[in-house]
């Protein structure tokens, strides 16, 4: 176990270079020079001999892949520069915009949940009742409608109209419950149609007619036998959205004002400042990564077939 | 003198409406099962044999399905029996064994919960001595080493020691009546032969009745007292076991007979034909098409039953009260 995990923590070094690799070259590749966009934002006239002289500060001048491995060194030792914008340093920045990322992503996580779970039952339970019906109407509607659309709407219902919710920003509970909904909407809709198929394909199984052959009431034949079945391959996809949910904020922040890292990284987007992308790139791959590992780690848990090998179809 | 039957099922109908018309699965099958008696269910694949199983435990309902007749378990009728009291009938007093044992467990489970949580969904057990009891059975139905079984996961196992877990939970309620539907069906033979000499004795220990259910020739001969021929939801023929395979009567029970492989037979021989569809099967004799005896007589019969002198049933038209087929048949 602990020699899968290393192993897996190995093969993470290979990803990361590779994926510092590309947004290095990607973001180079845009036609617009590093140094005029850092003097735009200081506010200092770009001059030909002031773009000269930030090039050699930024060391721009040196060929590419002494920059790269230069950016690589520093950042096998946390320190991924400073931003073009704020002149902090960047890892500090990203740090503190994160745990506001970090609390929209766990509530709409708990929202997703707490919405699918309940539903994804209930629609297998009672399939093809009204309920079902309306299940899978609002799984199609979370599932197509976009992200800051939905954001819109919903500051104009709960906000604008109604005036129950506060429309931007964060600070209190009131704050989380527009961006956290928008965000959780369409997780929560495919985990719905998810767990309700899974469902219905268990309770098909012989193991469910043994069970209920045997005599066990039926909530524990659903419980035990039903939905611990059901929830394998929920689980699996629930993981990998979880990085899903963490990147993807970043529509739904800035539709909200939200100060999270998502807007961050949006922000830099235009301002051109490439330490920040780059970092943050760095990091959401981590969280990607670490996130697989954690599902697969869940998984083996869950599963006796694989937690000790050889299993049989 | 007779014992009391412990299962009595009298006319047992099953029809599932489907678009198009209406399927008809079993059409009135009625039978009795005494204290430690064994009736066979013979027929080939899709006759009605595990709808039956399923019926009689109350498991076989969903959109579109009628049961209708009677059944009679230890003299209450299990018809109108409410979900919960059923539910506490089944595994205790009709115990089932079921067809593939492989997946017939839960994969996240491990064997020990699966035999615990069924003692201690009939009786007010304490898990340490659903424990007990769980590997006491284990060991009578042929597993020595059942402290390990018990903590295994069904993967683990192979099938055959699965299908010895299943008559093990089974015989450890202590069932009146066990439903084993093709319960050596995914065993090689020789493992086939084993299992089946454990359940037999099982039976006898506990004297519990038992309904088999087979395709298998084999099996029927080994383990039944009794044996009925099942043909489109139909019981065309029953009969001590030494009597059937002495003096088939029903054409069709004649034809299967004769498809087994003997030493001496250069070429087996098939059934001809396909069995009719079930969709909207009229009232008429459903093996009329693939008989080779068909007379005059069959174009008005209705799959009356017929009882002849010493007991035995046969649904065919050469054995109405006039016919002499029945001489034929016994000489």
């Amino acid at each position: 176990m602990v020699r899968y995990v290393f192993m897996r923590l190995a093969g993470l070094v290979p990803v990361l270079l590779g994926i510092s690799l590309v947004t290095f070259i990607l973001v180079r590749l845009v036609p617009c020079d590093p140094a005029e966009v850092y003097l735009r934002l200081s506010q200092i006239p770009p001059t030909p001999e002031m773009v000269a002289s930030v090039r050699a500060d930024l060391g721009l001048d040196r060929p590419l892949y002494a920059q790269y491995l230069d950016w690589l060194w520093k950042a096998a030792h946390l320190d991924f520069g400073v931003s073009f914008a704020t002149k902090q340093p960047v890892l500090a920045e990203i740090t503190r915009c994160f745990p506001a990322t970090l609390q929209l992503t766990l509530a709409s996580m708990a929202l997703v949940l707490l919405v699918s779970l309940p539903a994804g039952i209930l629609a297998a339970l009672y399939k093809d009742s009204i309920f079902d019906q309306f299940s899978r109407l609002l799984a199609f509607l979370g599932a197509s409608v976009p992200n800051f659309w939905l954001g819109f709407l919903l500051i104009y219902l709960f906000s604008l109209k109604l005036d129950l919710l506060p429309v931007l920003g964060r600070g209190t509970p009131a704050h989380l419950a527009l961006p956290a909904a928008t965000l959780a909407l369409s997780y929560a809709a495919t985990y719905t149609r998810l767990l309700r198929t899974s469902m219905l394909d268990c309770m098909s199984a012989d193991f469910v007619l043994y069970a209920r052959a045997r005599g066990l009431r039926e909530r524990l034949v659903l419980g035990r036998h039903v939905l611990k079945n059901a929830l394998l391959p929920v689980t699996t996809a629930f993981g990998m959205s979880i990085g899903h949910m963490l990147a993807g904020s970043v529509i739904v922040e800035n539709v909200f004002a939200w100060p999270g890292v998502g807007r961050l990284c949006v922000y830099s987007i235009f301002n051109r400042d490439y330490p920040v992308i780059q970092c943050y790139a760095l990091i959401m791959a981590v969280i990607f990564v670490t996130c697989n590992l954690v599902v697969d780690m869940a998984y083996r848990f869950l599963d006796p077939r694989i937690r000790l090998g050889g299993g049989r179809q | 003198m007779k014992s009391k039957p412990l299962l009595k099922v009298d006319n047992l109908q099953v029809r599932i409406a489907v678009p198009g018309g209406v399927v008809r699965v079993l059409n009135g099958v009625s039978f009795q099962i005494r204290a430690g008696k064994v009736l066979g269910l013979l027929g080939e694949s899709g006759c009605g044999k595990t709808v039956t199983c399923l019926s009689l435990a109350g498991l076989f309902n969903g959109p579109g399905i009628t049961v209708s007749g009677n059944v009679e378990l230890n003299g209450r009728s299990m018809m109108d029996l409410p979900a919960e009291k059923m539910r506490s009938v089944r595994g205790r007093e009709l115990a089932m064994i079921m067809q593939n044992p492989m997946s017939a467990f839960n994969p996240l489970v491990t064997v020990g919960r699966h035999f615990t949580e069924t003692i201690r969904s009939h009786s007010p057990a304490t898990g340490r001595e659903a424990w007990q009891t769980a590997m006491e059975y284990l060991r009578r139905a042929g597993l020595p080493d059942s402290g390990r079984v018990m903590e295994q996961y069904p993967f683990q196992l192979s099938g055959g020691m699965l299908q010895r877990v299943m008559v093990a939970i089974a015989m450890s309620m202590r069932p009146s009546v066990l439903l084993a539907d093709e319960p050596t069906t995914s065993l090689d033979a020789t493992l086939r032969a084993q299992i089946l000499g454990q359940i037999a004795h099982l039976l006898r220990d506990f004297k519990t009745g038992a309904l088999i259910v087979s395709h298998d020739l084999g099996v029927i001969a080994r383990l039944a007292d009794k044996v009925a021929v099942m043909y489109c939801g139909y019981i065309v023929e029953m009969a001590s076991v030494a009597e059937l395979f002495d003096r088939p009567l029903h054409p069709y029970t004649r034809a299967l007979l004769s498809s087994r492989a003997g030493i001496k037979k250069k070429r087996l021989t098939p059934v001809g034909g396909q069995p009719p569809s079930l969709l909207n099967l009229g009232d008429s004799c459903p093996f009329f098409e693939r008989c080779a005896e068909v007379e005059r007589a069959c174009l008005n019969y209705r799959m009356e039953p017929e009882i002849l002198p010493g007991g035995r049933m046969v649904r065919c038209a050469g054995y109405g009260a006039s016919k002499g087929k029945v001489l034929r048949g016994l000489a």
